[in-house]
């Protein structure tokens, strides 16, 4: 009975919110069955729909129904959405309104009715969920800089299309910013798979690609030999992974296939020595001064 | 030109919804309805032609310029068709300048600030992503989004009803303005985006107004009071990240969010109307909206929660009825 009681009580929390708005829900629901019965209809249509919607989602038998049949509504307890949480809290606030007769009434409840709307949702403030974008692109600039410098080769060289292979915080990027970079796998290889009706089986090589890629000062050889074999035109490596490592970062990878084109603050990127643009000797300059 | 997006579609949404409203002889004359109702329109019309297209493998810009043709006709005849309906709704409707419809305008811009400023949930994201794949392959679900390659396995055709993500590449694709202006994909997606499903979200919640509140002179405050109120727990709301509020600022671009924030309470208006005012051509607008929620996200996600409101309003509608019926009978 506990164990019941329990589930229900946090699926309420979820609901409405832990901090506040699950009581504000509910006392807009007891405001709406005290308006129900002035007669206005719609109230009582709210009212109904609040309170009954409110029983079968903290209802443990919807709970394990919504998870056999229709698993992708549990995805962040989506089957709680269908609450009226906000209508609920702002028609009864706004109901309450006109009956703060005084001027210094209606703006105390004002105040309290947004204060305790401001207190309530707890993510608004933190600091990971209000990150500022660092530019139009909605890319970290240190990952758009390297990606810039793909799209500089690929159009310097004419290519339609390049295929990089680099760490996953430029990986997870270099799509959002262009359809033309091709990569060695995607970012749903490390996330896990992102979209239930999308399947995309990856092979061994490609894990353990990645497994290179994350490990690089260890794997060298096998990214060299793997991004010939797979046709890489750009390979980027991040310099903070050779610094943990405690390793130098090599001026070219195997026997000369891949060699220094440009670096960032945070990467250095290779390509294909096959390429004029890459092998100029404005870069071979910038290698020596690094 | 992407800034003019927002505009374009609901101007568009308008015109279309307005030649709907003519065809079923709605006379209502709610701005935010019409809206709304063309929105879906607009929806369902992509829908019906990338479903064949995905089966033919067809090219995506085939698609894209039959569709902008499709537009073009539908802008066309309701100018044609509907002008005198358009011009007496926008005569009947007004706007009242307060500090509180200042306040109001305010509390959006700082939800429009939002988008602009702050970095969207993109953790599990392939929207982006797709809209670049489908422009660059020209062809439809068959690439990879996250490589760019084709798939090993594929998208399930389940997955391929959902056209939303398609939707924003046709729009990209309709207002890249070149060198001059180009219109990147995160920009459309992440920021534009998300603008234009707060827009609807409010535009259902002047529908719930109007039903709570009346649209008369006294009420205006309320309701711009209401909207305060809506954009307050919209910027401060966010409790978990598993609720509808974060959702609404940091992932505004994905499907559910516009299921719930726009479709969900507009299914609760659309069975008040039927059940409430006995407006039955809300019905057709009621399946409509049911099946937008496929084109938005998947259907456990989209339909079900609607087929599930649904049931929970006819049901209430049922009580009712019993009740006048057991009235009668005493």
């Amino acid at each position: 009975m506990s164990e019941l009681i329990n589930s229900m009580q946090s699926v309420l929390e979820l609901a409405g919110g832990s901090s506040g708005l699950t009581a504000l829900y509910l006392a807009g629901l007891i405001a709406l069955w005290n308006q129900k019965f002035r007669g206005e209809q719609q109230n009582g249509y709210l009212f109904w729909y609040g309170t009954i919607t409110l029983f079968i989602v903290i209802n443990p038998l919807f709970l394990m129904l919504v998870s056999v049949f229709l698993p992708e509504l549990t995805t962040d307890y989506m089957m709680l959405w269908i609450l009226p949480v906000v209508p609920v809290i702002l028609i009864t606030g706004v109901n309450a309104f006109p009956f703060q007769r005084t001027k210094k009434e209606r703006t105390i409840f004002l105040a309290a009715f947004f204060a305790v709307m401001i207190l309530a949702g707890t993510m608004a403030y933190t600091r990971n969920h209000n990150k500022i974008i660092e530019n139009a692109e909605y890319i970290p600039d240190s990952e758009l800089e390297m990606i810039l410098k793909v799209e500089e080769y690929r159009q310097k060289n004419g290519m339609e299309t390049v295929l990089l292979w680099a760490p996953q915080d430029i990986m997870k990027y270099a799509r959002v910013y262009s359809g033309n970079i091709y990569l060695l796998y995607g970012k749903d290889l490390w996330m896990g798979s992102m979209d239930s009706q999308m399947h995309q089986i990856y092979e061994e090589w490609q894990r353990e690609a990645y497994i290179y890629m994350e490990n690089a000062p260890l794997y060298l050889q096998e990214i060299t030999e793997t991004a010939s074999v797979r046709g890489c035109d750009v390979l980027i490596l991040s310099r903070e992974i050779f610094d943990m490592y405690q390793t130098e970062l090599p001026e070219y990878l195997g026997d000369g296939q891949y060699v220094y084109d440009g670096a960032g603050k945070d990467y250095i990127i290779y390509v294909k020595d096959n390429d004029v643009y890459s092998t100029s000797d404005a870069a071979y300059g910038e290698w020596i001064s690094l | 030109m992407v800034w003019f997006l927002p505009a374009f579609l609901l101007f568009i949404s308008y015109l279309m919804g307005s030649l709907i409203k003519k065809l079923l002889r709605d006379s209502e004359q709610k701005i935010p309805e019409t809206v709304l109702i063309g929105t879906f329109l607009m929806l369902l019309l992509w829908e019906f032609l990338v479903l064949p297209a995905i089966k033919l493998i067809a090219s995506f810009a085939v698609v894209s310029r039959i569709y902008s043709g499709l537009l073009l006709a539908m802008f066309i005849l309701s100018f044609i068709f509907c002008y005198k309906e358009m011009r007496k709704q926008w005569k009947t409707a007004s706007i009242h300048v307060s500090g509180l419809t200042l306040a109001l305008i305010l509390l959006f811009l700082m939800q429009a600030g939002r988008f602009l400023m702050l970095m969207p949930d993109v953790s599990d994201d392939f929207t982006a992503e797709t809209v670049n794949t489908t422009l660059q392959s020209d062809l439809i679900y068959e690439n990879h989004p996250g490589m760019g390659d084709t798939f090993a396995y594929g998208i399930t055709f389940r997955g391929k009803l959902v056209s939303l993500p398609l939707f924003y590449a046709y729009l990209k694709e309709l207002f890249s303005g070149g060198e001059l202006f180009p219109c990147h994909a995160a920009v459309l997606v992440y920021r534009i985006i998300p603008i234009w499903g707060l827009l609807l979200s409010y535009m259902v919640y002047g529908l719930w107004a109007d039903v709570f509140f009346g649209n008369t002179d006294t009420s205006r405050d309320r309701v711009a009071l209401f909207f305060i109120g809506l954009g307050f727990i919209n910027i401060f709301g966010a409790y978990s990240e598993d609720s509808i509020l974060y959702y609404q600022m940091h992932r505004g671009f994905r499907g559910e969010t516009i299921v719930f924030a726009v479709l969900i309470p507009y299914t609760i208006y659309l069975c008040w109307q039927v059940y409430g005012n006995k407006k039955y051509a809300s019905i057709i607008y009621l399946i409509m909206t049911g099946i937008t929620t496929i084109i938005l996200t998947d259907y456990q996600k989209g339909l079900m929660p609607f087929v599930i409101v649904f049931f929970i309003c006819s049901m209430i509608a049922a009580g009712y009825w019993l009740r006048r019926c057991l009235h009668c009978r005493n």
